[in-house]
């Protein structure tokens, strides 16, 4: 797959409502997932030589996104204090204020809680749980074993449980 | 007290709690010989129900859609072309010959510098930069409340510092436009 100027202006045009999705439960701040859509494309059209044709581009996507939105997070803050996520973090920069409403109470803890989590385990989390992805797929965006990703998502799955007990 | 759903080890018939927590973030159907035994274990049985409970929660947070900002998508393929354009060079003179530097190189290094000094402050936010001869333009959605003019005062200063190592004389002059404006967490 040739990635031309044209062509990767497609990928953005396609791609970014996906990209935008996975920065903001990453980051958990609309704000902060708009910088990272913009420096993981920019990421992504400086490292187009990186991608090969016969990988998903989803996946290489999701990789470019991910690291990037980890890259803000480790500047950041390393984990926030669960007291110190606002309960409307997620809804506060949007236009569309009905759409937000939809999140809901029971929703926005799941992402609030999420927000706490050790940036590495917001990851894989987020990629399964809320993205759908496969374990194949997703431990092609980490790019370890299944067996690795296995290991790793226990971890987070209990801490996100944990979180979720907290927020009751 | 322990908590069934996150305590480590083995549960009492044997089985390892991560399998039912993995049961329930898959579905029965992942393990349906666990799903089985946990539905008639009196050690399984309370641990897999409290974590499907939990996890419920989670497949609704996954269902909600997340709407996208309104021209999002524009305004990554303004910042991509910014850095792949073609561009001009900005021409330093050095002893015995120039250095030219390329405008998307410029307006990298800005861009860094500038990212780098709003997640330090908080103030704002980057949402386009652009070059053209001798200048580069920094959009900005800020932070509601923030004060505008220091802010753009020590942005500027930030990024001229940042640039001026590498430019010398020709580091170019450094406009901030406020494109947007961001409202603070509510709660």
């Amino acid at each position: 797959m040739a990635l031309d100027p044209e062509a990767f202006d497609d990928l953005v045009r396609a791609h970014t409502d996906r990209m935008y999705r996975v920065a903001l439960r990453l980051c958990g701040d609309p704000a902060e997932a708009e910088d990272v859509v913009q420096d993981a494309w920019i990421a992504a059209w400086r490292g187009r030589a990186s991608f090969r044709g016969d990988a998903a581009v989803s996946t290489w996507l999701y990789r470019v996104v991910t690291n990037t939105a980890m890259a803000h997070l480790r500047r950041r803050r390393p984990t926030v204090a669960l007291d110190e996520v606002p309960a409307g973090r997620l809804t506060d920069a949007q236009p569309s204020p009905e759409a937000w409403a939809l999140l809901g109470e029971r929703a926005s803890a799941v992402h609030r809680a999420i927000a706490t989590l050790e940036p590495s385990q917001r990851v894989p989390l987020v990629l399964r749980e809320l993205e759908g992805l496969s374990y194949k797929e997703v431990a092609g965006v980490l790019q370890v074993s299944v067996s690795v990703l296995h290991k790793r998502l226990y971890r987070a799955r209990v801490a996100l449980l944990a979180k979720l007990e907290e927020l009751r | 007290m322990t908590d069934p759903r996150t305590d480590p080890g083995a549960l009492p018939c044997g089985r390892d709690r991560a399998d039912l927590v993995a049961l329930a973030a898959d579905g029965h159907a992942a393990d349906p010989a666990l799903a089985e035994h946990a539905a008639a274990c009196p050690h399984c049985a309370p641990v897999l129900a409290a974590a499907e409970d939990d996890w419920a929660r989670v497949r609704a947070a996954a269902a909600v859609p997340l709407p996208t900002p309104p021209g999002l998508a524009e305004r990554a393929l303004a910042a991509v072309r910014a850095v792949r354009g073609a561009g001009g060079v900005v021409e330093v003179d050095q002893e015995g010959g120039a250095l030219r530097v390329s405008e998307r190189v410029v307006a990298l290094a800005a861009r860094a510098a500038a990212a780098e000094y709003l997640a330090d402050t908080g103030g704002g936010h980057l949402r386009s930069v652009t070059t053209g001869p001798g200048t580069v333009e920094l959009g900005l959605a800020v932070r509601f409340g923030t004060a505008i003019d220091p802010l753009a005062e020590r942005l500027r200063a930030h990024v001229l510092a940042s640039l001026a190592p590498h430019l010398g004389e020709r580091v170019p002059v450094v406009d901030v436009r406020v494109v947007d404006v961001t409202h603070p967490p509510s709660g």
